[in-house]
Formats: structure tokens, C-alpha cells, sequence
């Protein structure tokens, strides 16, 4: 039996590139932590706002 | 480093965003399908009857090549799932899909799709066995029933998170 028994290629199209594959990791990792960031920064701006006492627009302030 | 600390750290994060944590994870294993129908329609059958039912070309090559760079980010956040469900509590069917789901690796970096095709289309191999081509596509074939599941989960979680939400904002 001969030939590479090894080969870190996997798209029977046009083989792999690593530093490409790399690349496709950061962006998903990246577009992940974004959606994931918006999503915490929504929910505590929710929970504040539910935490104020009716009919407070704003945050009490030392003038008020 | 508190490896223990900032492995409870990471689950707790991913706790808390479980339904975006099992959608991403669902949509990219869900687009793994795009690569099964290819290696089923053009490799498998080509094999089977001598001639292919879909070659793809130009911008649907493409595809289907950015759909092969997305396997790798796929086996990961779906492992994360599993690895979260027997974090909670031992149970065969996580256990087995986690399995299923890294044998991937194997045909990843090892028996590869390009030495299926080159195998199975009869062109001059790298010299392994072709029943080790048959068993690389049985392996791209254990990603379905994990698809199956991990989509079924996203549902429930979705499912599951609008009713919190409908018991917190609209019955307080």
C-alpha cells in the first residue's frame, strides 16, 4: 500500500485552506459574541427600566 | 488559570444564552446539509450509476465551498451542546451524539472527501482501501440524526424562552 495515508484536506472540491478556515472561524466567533453582547446589553436595560418607579423617565439626579 | 472556575463561568454564560447558543449552533449544522446533498447527488450516485446528478459550477461551487468552511465552527457549537447536556446529567443519546458528531475529525483531517471523490471516481487514488471511502461518507451520514436533534432542541428552547418571557413581562 503506498500514497500519503494522511491528508489535511477535506472539500473533494477544491481542498482546504487553513488560513481561510481560520478566518471563517473569527468572523462566526465574532458575529456570536456580537449577537450575545446586544442580547445581555437589551436585557439589562430591560430590568432597569422595570426597576424604576412608575412614571420616572429619568435617573434622579442631585438638581432634582 | 481556575480551569474549574472558568469552565462554570463559560457554561453559565452559555446558560443564559442557550437559545442563541442552540440557534447558531442549529443553523450551522442545519447548512451541513448543502454538503451531504452534493456528496450524495454528485459522488455517491455517480459511483452507484455512472453518472452524476449535480455538478456543481461558478457561484454554486462556491457555496458549497464556504459551506465546507463552515464545518468546522458547526462541529464545535453543536459539541457544546451535548458537552452542556451531560455537564447536567449522564444520558446515553448525548453521549453517543457526541460521538457521532466527532468522528467527523476522522474524515476531516484523515479520510477526506477529496480522497472519496478521487476513490470513488475511479481516478488514481492515495493508495488506501476504497471501502475506507465507503466508510467516510457513512461518516458525513451520522450528522443526520445530530441535525435532527439539535434543530428539534432550538425549537424547544425557543418554544420555552417565549413562554418565560410571556410569564415575566406579561402576567408580573
Amino acid at each position: 500500500m503506498s500514497g500519503m495515508w494522511f491528508a489535511p484536506l477535506h472539500s473533494g472540491l477544491t481542498g482546504h485552506n487553513w488560513l481561510t478556515q481560520i478566518l471563517v472561524i473569527m468572523l462566526i466567533a465574532g458575529v456570536w459574541l456580537f449577537i450575545a453582547g446586544n442580547i445581555a446589553r437589551r436585557a439589562a436595560n430591560r430590568r432597569q427600566r422595570s426597576t424604576r418607579p412608575p412614571g420616572a423617565t429619568h435617573r434622579a439626579t442631585a438638581s432634582d | 488559570m481556575n480551569t474549574p472556575g472558568l469552565w462554570n463561568r463559560f457554561f453559565a454564560w452559555y446558560e443564559r444564552n442557550y437559545v442563541l447558543n442552540v440557534g447558531i449552533a442549529a443553523f450551522l449544522f442545519v447548512v451541513q446539509l448543502v454538503h451531504l446533498y452534493w456528496l450524495s447527488t454528485d459522488v455517491v450516485v455517480a459511483r452507484l450509476t455512472g453518472e452524476s446528478w449535480f455538478s456543481p459550477s461558478g457561484p454554486l461551487r462556491f457555496f458549497i465551498l464556504i459551506v465546507d468552511y463552515t464545518e468546522i465552527p458547526a462541529l464545535i457549537s453543536v459539541s457544546l451542546i451535548y458537552i452542556n447536556d451531560l455537564r447536567k446529567g449522564w444520558n446515553w443519546k448525548s453521549f453517543i451524539f457526541l460521538i457521532f458528531l466527532n468522528t467527523q475529525w476522522l474524515h476531516i483531517f484523515w479520510i477526506t472527501d477529496e480522497f472519496v471523490v478521487q476513490e470513488l471516481s475511479g481516478r488514481a487514488g492515495i493508495g488506501m482501501p476504497v471501502a475506507l471511502a465507503w466508510i467516510a461518507i457513512g461518516i458525513d451520514y451520522l450528522e443526520l440524526p445530530v441535525i435532527y436533534d439539535t434543530f428539534r432542541k432550538f425549537i424547544v428552547a425557543m418554544r420555552e424562552e417565549r413562554t418565560g418571557t410571556f410569564l415575566r413581562e406579561e402576567l408580573r
